[in-house]
């Protein structure tokens, strides 16, 4: 089960991308792709590019012009822990996939299939 | 001045899950990121990184540090403050953690010596591979990052750490000084 969060450019500027990934790790999911990006104007959905209010349409493109950080989690119950996150953090600071379709959906939007790393954590026999 | 540098959280690192506590170092000091991402590379791209390693260190070196930087992802961050390259070395600490103070990313996340890693025919597995100098981070980022996947934004550190336009934006907002009453 993967989940994508998003550190918005908030978490950024309050320099808290570093202890949501660590949150991440504590949960016990696994992060498979890291990247900084901005979401694209032209990613947005059509109902927001017909925009007519200009002064809005500014509005969105100086925010698109700040990046996130955007992180792909897997592990069971992802989705779940995702939320948790949220939780913790606060909607401001992070946005996390709200069920299993949408996650599949953006995972799919944000990253390509390359920038997507199946490995797994080095663990002894023992502990298997 | 302000100067970028690049930081390798090593694959070492990475499968033991110290992503977020280095990336969180790097934050507390108001280094800005200015591009991160995570990449597993091949042999051919490794090579690139290391090309001068054969030279400088020898052949056991350079094979073993093939190894271990293909052996699982990485995560590439781009920094950016003031003496960047210097303060980040001086965050990483020297190569060799067993020799690396307390305080230092590897005296406080890896322990292990040279002669250790010789005996045992490995690559010091210290934790973070961070630019030597200048040249070297402006050569590396070129590597590493394509121009559109570095970020140029305004964030709370030019106010507070660079002071830049701290005024101005004080001003804007109308900020004075409190007045004495008594």
């Amino acid at each position: 089960m993967k989940t994508l969060i998003i550190a918005t450019p908030s978490a950024i500027n309050e320099s808290y991308v570093g202890k949501i990934i660590t949150k991440l790790d504590e949960l016990g999911v696994s992060i498979l792709g890291i990247k900084m990006s901005s979401l694209d104007i032209h990613n947005l959905s059509k109902q927001k590019q017909k925009e007519k209010n200009l002064q809005k349409k500014k509005e969105i493109q100086k925010a698109l012009k700040v990046p996130c950080v955007l992180i792909i989690a897997k592990g069971g119950n992802a989705i779940q822990k995702g939320k948790e996150i949220e939780k913790i953090f606060g909607n401001e600071k992070v946005h996390v996939s709200q069920n299993l379709e949408i996650a599949k959906y953006e995972i799919e939007r944000f990253f390509k299939k390359k920038e997507i790393f199946e490995y797994e954590k080095i663990k002894t026999e023992l502990f298997k | 001045m302000i100067e970028r540098t690049l930081v390798l959280v090593k694959p070492d690192a990475v499968e033991r899950g110290l992503v977020g506590e280095i990336i969180q170092r790097f934050e507390h000091v108001g280094l800005k990121i200015v591009g991160m991402k995570m990449v597993w590379v091949d042999e051919t791209f490794a090579s690139k990184h290391y090309f001068d390693i054969k030279e400088r260190r020898g052949e056991k070196v350079y094979n073993s540090l093939m190894n271990m930087i293909t052996m699982g992802p990485v995560v590439a961050v781009v920094l950016e403050g003031i003496s960047a390259v210097e303060v980040v070395r001086k965050m990483c600490g020297p190569t060799e953690p067993k020799s690396a103070m307390p305080g230092t990313i590897r005296g406080d996340y890896a322990h292990v010596s040279f002669a250790y890693s010789d005996k045992v025919n490995e690559a010091v597995r210290n934790v973070v591979h961070s630019s030597g100098n200048l040249a070297e981070a402006e050569a590396e980022i070129a590597l590493w990052f394509s121009w559109n996947e570095i970020y140029d934004y305004e964030s709370v550190h030019d106010m507070h750490i660079l002071h830049k336009k701290a005024t101005e934006i004080k001003k804007a907002k109308g900020y004075k000084p409190q007045e004495d009453n008594a």
